[in-house]
């Protein structure tokens, strides 16, 4: 009892929000339509699911979305590894990150649906594009960190280059590869939604401003809904993942 | 980055130029692709005809407010949420559950609500950008030193004086590095807002927008240029105040 007690006050904002929303809502201070109940919300979702109509396009979301953060998970942690320990490498990369990272990446989309077409092509390769940055900026910075009296001490018990790389340089940066990660993985959900609003014919996006044209709030509701859910359930994966492989941590 | 890296940075930029307007010139990339000169000039004619200053400044004025928004509650409510214990309590699970949400997608809903006006664009930036900025800074107030408020207390300062005269200063760093996150999502947010809905015609990602509808990929490339020069300058600006307000700590960026 007590116990319950402490959850309910540690998560008492939540909460206030429902509760004030379900109560503008029932209390019509906006539309109905403009500001349907949460309860209605949540029915609609479940409908939602059940029509097919999620089934139809979270799996392409999904699979875009997988695709471009594999991809840049691919190339960027081994770039950011490889920059760390070869000056050449780093001196022709650093400036091509340090100059782009600033530059909001989306304002190519419309150049790549030119090159790539409005399919998935251009998408992913957007996705790829935007979770490359955090990935080799915090790949790279990490393997930097890495106590050089560890790398010396491997050297010096004659570890081959290749060992001290597997056994050393990539468990010892894992944290910072993992932080890169977290924070390129809401950016693939993101760009995924994003370009599937501006152009598209399947995809969540592609559904919400479906449903938003269509006037029918409450389901774009129950549309951003699911995609919370997708996007929470995404992150604790990560999350399971790094506890299970960097447990020393 | 160096002075070394800067003059690399210049070799390579010039080096792309370079060989696109080569493969332009050869007609070896689509036509579609343009070429730099043909950018250039379009550039030139854009900022004769002050087309370029009416658009940028309409979308300058979006994410600047919606910027100065996200600084102002973000760094309030961090310092807040930090210092003082029951208000962390309160906004974490807040914080938990709307952060991984993709701001973006509640684009349609507040259009509805707010019409395609600025006011549903700054909402849009601020609900984006805000989260970075507050969860660096109540992470900056939990890195302070405990030791320096201790000292504080004995030395008789109140509570004021210690969030004013300690606690913001030493999170400082952290706050910038939220800062530095919040402003690129600014650009994005700007961008996509307007790519989606403008109704005053205003702005670069309209910009773009009417462009890709014409087939005029030069005045697209136009854009995506002008709003990366804003995009890095800004960054540039901000890590320039960094740079002048942590004159005194190591990591001035």
């Amino acid at each position: 009892m007590k116990k319950g007690w402490n959850v309910l006050i540690q998560y008492q904002s939540l909460i206030w929000i429902v509760l004030a929303w379900e109560v503008i809502a029932f209390m019509h201070i906006m539309p109905e339509r403009l500001f349907p109940s949460l309860t209605k919300v949540v029915v609609v979702a479940f409908d939602l699911i059940s029509s097919g109509m999620l089934m139809e396009n979270l799996p392409t979301t999904l699979f875009r979305v997988f695709a471009g953060f594999g991809l840049a998970i691919l190339v960027g942690v081994p770039l950011g590894l490889l920059m760390s320990r070869s000056a050449m490498l780093n001196d022709v990369m650093q400036p091509m990150f340090s100059l782009g990272y600033p530059i909001p990446r989306v304002a190519l989309y419309p150049i790549l649906v030119f090159i790539l077409g409005l399919g998935s092509a251009s998408k992913i390769t957007l996705i790829f594009i935007e979770c490359l940055f955090p990935i080799v900026l915090n790949t790279y910075y990490g393997a930097t960190r890495v106590g050089k009296l560890y790398l010396w001490a491997g050297q010096n018990m004659g570890a081959s280059s290749s060992q001290i790389f597997w056994r050393i340089l990539l468990p010892a940066t894992m944290p910072s590869i993992f932080t890169g990660l977290k924070i390129a993985l809401p950016l693939a959900f993101i760009i995924a939604v994003l370009t599937e609003m501006i152009g598209s014919t399947v995809g969540m996006g592609y559904l919400l401003s479906y449903m938003s044209a269509s006037l029918m709030q409450e389901k774009v509701l129950a549309g951003v809904l699911l995609i919370t859910l997708v996007g929470y359930l995404l992150n604790l994966l990560l999350q399971f993942i790094q506890r299970k492989y960097v447990f020393w941590q | 980055m160096d002075k070394r890296l800067h003059k690399i940075a210049l070799i390579e930029v010039v080096a792309l130029l370079v060989v696109w307007q080569a493969l332009a010139s050869l007609q070896w990339i689509p036509e579609y692709l343009s070429s730099p000169v043909v950018i250039g000039k379009e550039l030139w004619a854009m900022i004769v005809s002050g087309d370029l200053f009416t658009n940028a400044a309409a979308s300058l004025y979006r994410s600047i407010i919606g910027f100065l928004l996200v600084a102002l509650i973000g760094i309030v409510l961090g310092i807040a949420a930090g210092y003082f214990k029951p208000i962390g309590t309160f906004f974490s699970p807040i914080v938990d559950v709307l952060n991984p949400v993709p701001k973006i997608a509640l684009l349609p809903i507040l259009m509805v609500w707010f019409g395609i006006s600025d006011t549903t664009r700054v909402l849009l930036i601020f609900l984006t950008a805000f989260f970075p900025c507050f969860i660096a800074t109540q992470d900056g107030v939990h890195g302070v030193k405990q030791v320096y408020v201790w000292a504080a207390q004995n030395m008789g300062a109140s509570r004021i004086q210690i969030l004013w005269k300690i606690i913001l200063p030493a999170s400082l760093p952290k706050i910038f590095d939220g800062l530095r996150v919040s402003l690129g999502l600014t650009f994005v947010m700007m961008f996509s807002s307007e790519m989606i809905g403008s109704s005053n015609g205003l702005g670069l990602g309209f910009m773009i927008l009417t462009a890709d509808m014409a087939g005029r990929t030069d005045l697209m490339f136009v854009s995506i240029f002008i709003i990366a020069v804003l995009g890095f300058l800004f960054d540039r600006i901000l890590l320039a105040v960094r740079a002048r307000l942590l004159w005194w700590s190591e990591n001035r960026g």
